[in-house]
């Protein structure tokens, strides 16, 4: 029962913070300087994302992850294919981890 | 999926055929990402005692992976209600951020699409659709976003019954699809890098996030939420400084 209960209120808070600002409070209400923000955050979280993965990992920093998306950044930022360069990235990590 | 950055088109009112084709030609890289956190989700349900029918209906029901993993993991220590919930708030915490940003495309919506379609919002269809250019038109958006999110869903419940099926049996795969997620929103991200504030955005939320997340000791999802904050109002000064 406690699991159930556990995983019903997480999915109502989850949904909560969900629509918020679409729904509840659209975010059109926000102040000026809130919406002149939010161009900001796609970039901003999509790295913290990327940062958290790599130097938040229980088993610590692992060097081929590094290399790997050095690499994956390079491609994408070149060629803004992101499928090429996931999959450029995967095979370095691929390759680094064999030797 | 070809992140270009032409001029902004004139807006187009996509068939459903024509969504879902972009939809699911999309949704490819994010699988990528959404793989590997599936199939962790998938080995946690069987370790713990949640049960497995629970563990995957609530995978679609949550559709939020980090945050399963941590209500997995906390019910198995013996956690309560409130802690198991509380946890899940901070790790979800990023979602109103990214609701905000998506909330002019639901503004024109009917009244129905704006409860339910949001359940949706989550990393990779965040990253997906701020990445399109061409989703101007209510309708277009509308059929894109049922696609997408539809897809999704499917294939994450699907990943997390596959990790609760065989999961174990991958482990020998499991270093280089841990890279998975890093890869695929690091390519979402690097082609929008085009002018001062993006970059002052993205190296201030990846070097404060990389500074909390390496210092450990903060509940999960802390780190994500200090560091995509801490970047946007450093963007935020950057345009203010300039203009």
């Amino acid at each position: 029962m406690t699991a159930l209960l556990a995983s019903a209120g997480a999915v109502a808070v989850t949904y909560l913070l969900r629509i918020l600002l679409i729904t509840l409070v659209p975010a059109a209400r926000l102040p000026a300087v809130v919406q002149r923000a939010l161009p900001h955050v796609g970039p901003a979280t999509l790295m913290a994302l990327v940062a958290a993965a790599l130097f938040g990992s229980p088993v610590g920093v692992q060097p081929a992850f590094l290399v790997g998306a050095v690499l994956t950044g390079a491609v994408a930022w070149w060629r803004g294919n992101v499928v090429l360069a996931t999959g450029v990235g995967l095979g370095a990590v691929a390759v680094f981890q064999l030797l | 999926m070809t992140l270009s950055r032409p001029a902004r088109p004139a807006p187009v009112r996509w068939s459903w055929p024509a969504a879902a084709a972009a939809s699911g030609r999309d949704v490819i890289p994010a699988l990528l990402a959404l793989a590997p956190l599936g199939l962790v989700v998938g080995v946690t349900v069987q370790q713990t005692s949640i049960g497995r029918l629970l563990g995957v209906a609530s995978a679609p029901a949550i559709f939020a992976g980090t945050a399963q993993l941590s209500l997995l993991t906390l019910l198995h220590s013996g956690a309560g209600i409130a802690a198991v919930v509380l946890s899940v708030a901070v790790i979800n915490a990023r979602m109103v951020l990214y609701a905000a940003v998506l909330e002019p495309r639901f503004r024109a919506q009917p009244a129905w699409f704006r409860w339910l379609a949001p359940h949706f919002v989550v990393d990779p269809t965040f990253a997906l659709v701020t990445a399109r250019d061409d989703l101007t038109d209510p309708v277009a958006f509308r059929r894109y976003w049922l696609a997408m999110s539809g897809m999704l869903a499917v294939a994450w419940t699907a990943l997390v019954a596959l990790g609760v099926g065989i999961g174990p049996a991958l482990a020998g795969g499991a270093g280089v699809l841990a890279f998975a997620p890093v890869a695929v929103f690091l390519g979402m991200v690097a082609p929008r890098l085009t002018d001062r504030p993006a970059l002052t955005a993205a190296g201030v939320a990846g070097l404060v996030t990389a500074g909390l997340a390496s210092s450990g000791g903060l509940p999960p999802g802390t780190p994500v939420l200090v560091g995509a904050m801490s970047g946007v109002v450093a963007a935020t000064l950057t345009v203010r400084t300039t203009s």
